[in-house]
């Protein structure tokens, strides 16, 4: 077993980072290693891109992309690092995004390479084996106090510790994501409820408060919030914590004060005065950090930090995810190849084409799709499915201005850093047969080239900004390229009538591995290291064997169970026996045996069984009629009273008796010819 | 539960005529009076003093159940004393018929013809001392007096005095001698509260009281305070209805109600009566703090003492030790409390 589990780790613990070269680097742009996230949070990443996106810092509000800012104000680049260097330029398609190569996250110890075995992994099978080690001492320890203060540990079970059926409060499900308490950081939620507030929602107000408060004392640690739990229940538990003197004082008070007045609008129907609100606020601020916070809120949150609470959040694709829930769209991350494209998926399809390199293939199919009545929203080149839109060039122009349906909506114009794609439009018209509309230049710069392009294409319609950069989330930190990637597909909706539902439904294509055949795994370790399941995977592995080494092979050969099983055994039935002694079920026992035995033999049957197990005669016939009366007796009373333990006792006898003679009957029985 | 659990409000679970602040407090102390007025004689215990008031002006029944000797009787007598009402005790044992409790028609030679003599039924506060001490028959002949508010004799029906509330007490079933309660009857509860024995410094201060010349026969040398009356009774019940329950206050009892008919150790689940009873016990609850709307907490609060004798569990789990409080919590602790949506969608 050990040898045949060395051979499976052994593979899957070679690390290199060449591994399987770029399909694993492209696999690094799960949503939290998001470089583009860390480009704009961190300081000192992506010295390549710098220099292009410091020229629009001014565009990005001030309270967004600290490291951004940091780095533009001279903080020391680091230049795109991986395990390999030479890996980051090639076939990645964040490398070919030319967006922010932050560095690969450190350890990639999954993925494989079968040629060229790193013995780095012993370092990593030693850490396995420490954590095994302690887990195995402390559960030594535990098993040890167990055995020596746990139940048992007088050598007979307490009927009161028998286990019972219901489990126990699992304290891990408490720390289960609350869903009536919004998921937003405590400080969003509160600068929210300043809004509500300022714009005359005093109800709201307080929910928003009330949910700020708890999410706060959750991060703290202070209290465990689960949806099970009622606000009153918080506040008691804070109460109780604060009287243990383990939290400071105060702070259930507090609580009181908000979750009261969120109680009253709510479940209520009473809309709190803005007074009172403005003071429940004040009292969730006090828990949330005293006078900072304070101090925030007088600043009164902008229109902008507002929206930076709600759509600007540092989560990569999801942050794109928010925006289109945000605009009323059905949001849904497309989970297949494009070539599966169904009219019943959506009615928005949203391609980031740098990241997901459709094949020619997977452009026929968008293509086909949007001919039956879809629309796609193309975010980058998309002339692969729409060879109408011309092709794409740089611009240096630096100016883009609004046109066409955009100018009608007065939509404030996208900021790119220069220099940004955009479609260089043929001059004829590209389809003779009709089927194809113009293309209508939403967006242009100053030289006339279309940066942002839509186009009628069979029942459906294109829109396609020429600039991959358009929809990556460093992108998603100005305002005005924000709010276009919502608004701009319902413009068309509402002016040009594209075939768009109300609610509209939108997939988003982002995640090559996710939509593209071409980058699926080829193998299932690697399935598993994209789901992230191989250290799942290897922990359950490891503790696997040392359940059969401790237990034996659960498949191997049948076996007694070890004498102290036996015991165990014995001592649960005995349990189970006391258990029913004290719920006196002795009587409908031996009522229930008596009346099958007298049914099946009848009085003189059982007599005759009672003499021949060598009752006497006399004997044996009082023995029946006694079962007999008992019987008669139990069935017209309907309702049996619980008998006394003696009487319990002379039952169970009587039972044993009945038994007996019963089976030597039988016995007798089988052995005549 | 006379009314049948019939909403008196509109839409979304809104009473037409909601309580206002000024009658809630009004509520809140009146309730207080009377908490405070038992619990002036029976120490230790006001929860279940509450606990039965609550029953009481929701219209249902108390069964109490916990050992001898722990004050029951005590608590029946100086809560019909505070409410100034008529108060009956049956002692229920193996051989009670079922005229002993309802009073049946005897002749009367004087008159020549048969006369109905009214058993202890027909009172307004009805201490029926150890229920299960007698056999299922005579148990049942509390049934339409507990559900109907009314007594059936040979054809004649009599209405009973009002309000009714019964105050059954129960030994534990593993107790010797004693007939389960039927389920039909069980359901007619609207509360079953466990009584245990009180902790050490209660149980001192029980005998300083008595050291101080308390005797619990005597209760006129208590000098109780009658706080209310049967027709603040019926005021109290009646604005304990008029109380708001949002619609999804409705939906979380209908949640935890219905997980008991699905739980796997449940054999046969709570039926609707308990939903209303749940419902009927929550406005209580709310008013008696002063609200004019009821929460989850509420809800949850009620959930144990309201449902934990209103379903039958599986033989196997009730062998392996299972309690019917461990289902309702394990319900509770899987049901999603409601509110805070308003705030998600923001």
């Amino acid at each position: 077993m050990r040898r045949r589990l060395l051979l499976l780790l052994v593979p899957l613990a070679l690390s290199g980072c060449d591994g399987l070269g770029g399909q694993a680097e492209a696999e690094a742009d799960h949503a939290l290693a998001s470089s583009s996230y860390r480009f704009c949070h961190e300081a000192g990443l992506d010295a390549d891109q710098l220099d292009a996106w410091c020229d629009v810092l001014d565009s990005i509000p001030e309270d967004r992309c600290p490291g951004l800012r940091a780095s533009c104000a001279g903080a020391e680049p680091v230049p795109s690092t991986g395990c390999n260097d030479e890996g980051s330029s090639g076939g990645g398609a964040e490398g070919e995004k030319g967006l922010a190569k932050a560095p690969e996250p450190p350890d990639e110890p999954w993925s494989m390479d079968w040629s060229a075995p790193d013995l780095s992994f012993l370092g990593l099978v030693g850490q396995w084996l420490m954590a095994l080690l302690v887990a195995a001492g402390i559960g030594g320890l535990l098993f040890v106090l167990w055995r020596r203060f746990g139940v048992g540990s007088d050598g007979a079970p307490e009927l009161d510790d028998v286990e019972v059926l219901v489990s126990a409060v699992d304290e891990a499900e408490l720390d289960e994501a609350l869903p009536d308490v919004p998921s937003a950081p405590s400080n969003d939620l509160l600068a929210m409820a300043r809004r509500a507030l300022d714009e005359g929602r005093p109800g709201d107000a307080v929910v928003l408060a009330r949910g700020a408060a708890l999410r706060r004392l959750g991060e703290l640690g202070r209290l465990r919030l689960h949806r099970s739990r009622t606000d009153r229940e918080y506040v008691r538990l804070l109460a109780r914590v604060e009287d243990q003197g383990e939290v400071p004082q105060g702070g259930s008070d507090e609580l009181q004060v908000v979750v009261s007045m969120a109680e009253r609008f709510r479940f209520g129907h009473q809309e709190p005065p803005s007074s009172a609100a403005a003071d429940a606020l004040a009292a969730a601020g006090r828990l949330l950090g005293g006078l900072v916070v304070m101090a925030m809120l007088v600043l009164a949150p902008t229109e902008a930090s507002a929206q930076a609470v709600s759509r600007y959040r540092p989560y990569g694709d999801a942050a794109f995810a928010d925006l289109y829930r945000i605009h009323g769209y059905e949001v849904r991350w497309r989970l297949r190849s494009l070539e599966d494209l169904d009219d019943d998926d959506a009615d928005l399809l949203v391609i980031d084409a740098a990241a997901v390199m459709p094949s020619v293939e997977d452009w026929d199919a968008v293509r086909t799709w949007v001919e039956r009545g879809h629309v796609v929203f193309v975010l980058g080149d998309a002339t692969g499915a729409f060879p109408e839109l011309g092709i794409t060039k740089r611009s240096m122009s630096g100016e883009v201005f609004a046109s066409g349906p955009a100018r009608l909506a007065d939509l404030a114009p996208p900021v790119l850093p220069d220099p940004f794609s955009v479609y260089e439009l043929p001059r004829s018209a590209p389809d003779p047969d009709g089927t194809v509309g113009s293309p209508e230049v939403w967006f242009e710069d100053g030289s006339g080239g279309a940066v942002v392009v839509a186009m009628r294409v069979g029942d459906g319609a294109v829109l396609s900004a020429a600039d991959m950069r358009f929809g990556d989330n460093i992108s998603l930190s100005i305002p005005a390229n924000e709010e276009l990637l919502g608004e701009l597909p319902l413009i068309g909706q509402a002016q040009r009538g594209w075939p768009i539902a109300t609610p509209p439904r939108a997939q988003l294509a982002m995640r090559p591995s996710l939509v593209s055949d071409s980058n699926a795994a080829q193998n299932p370790f690697l399935s598993l290291a994209r789901a992230e399941l191989l250290p799942f995977l290897l922990q359950f592995l490891l503790l696997w064997t040392v359940v059969a080494l401790w237990k034996g092979w659960p498949m191997g050969p049948l076996r007694d169970p070890p004498q102290r099983g036996r015991i165990r055994f014995a001592d649960h039935v005995e349990a189970l026996g006391e258990r029913y002694e004290r719920l006196r079920a002795s009587r409908y026992a031996l009522r229930a045996y008596a009346g099958l035995w007298l049914q099946r033999l009848g009085p003189k049957g059982l007599t005759l069984a009672a003499t021949a197990s060598g009752m006497g005669r006399e004997e044996a016939a009082s023995f029946v009629s006694e079962l007999e009366s008992l019987v008669e007796e139990t069935d017209d009373q309907g309702d049996i009273a619980r008998p006394s333990a003696r009487e319990a006792q002379a039952d169970i006898e009587r039972m044993e008796v009945l038994w007996r003679m019963v089976e030597h009957s039988r016995a007798d029985s089988e052995e005549s010819p | 539960m006379e009314d049948g659990g019939a909403l008196e409000g509109g839409l979304g679970g809104v009473p037409v005529n909601t309580l206002s602040d000024a009658e809630a407090l009004a509520f809140k102390e009146r309730f207080d009076a009377v908490t405070s007025q038992v619990s002036r004689v029976v120490l230790g215990q006001r929860d279940v003093v509450r606990s039965v008031l609550v029953a009481l002006v929701a219209g249902g029944h108390v069964l109490l159940e916990g050992p001898p000797g722990i004050g029951k009787t005590l608590l029946a007598r100086s809560m019909a004393r505070v409410l100034g009402v008529e108060f009956k005790r049956i002692q229920f044992t193996p051989d009670l018929m079922p005229s002993d409790v309802t009073g049946g028609n005897v002749f009367n030679q004087r008159v020549d013809d048969f006369v109905f003599r009214a058993g202890p039924v027909f009172t307004q506060i009805l201490l029926a001392d150890e229920i299960n001490r007698a056999p299922a028959k005579t148990q049942a002949a509390l049934l339409e007096a507990m559900g109907d508010r009314q007594v059936t004799v040979d054809g004649s029906t009599r209405p009973l005095p009002q309000p009714f509330f019964t105050l059954a007490t129960q030994n534990p079933v593993e107790s010797e001698g004693t007939y389960p309660l039927p389920e039909a009857q069980l359901d007619r509860f609207l509360i079953k509260v466990l009584v245990g024995h009180p902790s050490k410094p209660v149980e001192v201060r029980l005998l300083e009281h008595y050291l101080s010349g308390f005797d619990a026969s005597d209760l006129d040398a208590v000098g109780l305070e009658v706080v209310l009356d049967a027709a603040g009774i019926a005021q109290l019940r009646h604005q304990a209805r008029r109380v708001t329950v949002e619609a999804e206050v409705l939906d979380y009892i209908a949640s935890i109600v219905g997980r008991t008919r699905h739980h796997p150790a449940v054999d046969l689940g709570a039926s609707p009566r308990a939903s209303i009873a749940l419902l009927l016990a929550s406005q209580v609850v709310a008013a008696a703090e002063g609200r004019t709307f009821v929460v989850p907490d509420d809800v949850k609060e009620l959930a144990v003492p309201v449902l934990r004798h209103r379903f039958l569990l599986q033989p196997d789990a009730e062998l392996e030790g299972t309690r019917p409080d461990d289902v309702v919590r394990a319900i509770l602790l899987d049901v999603p409390v409601p509110g805070g949506e308003r705030g998600a969608a923001l």
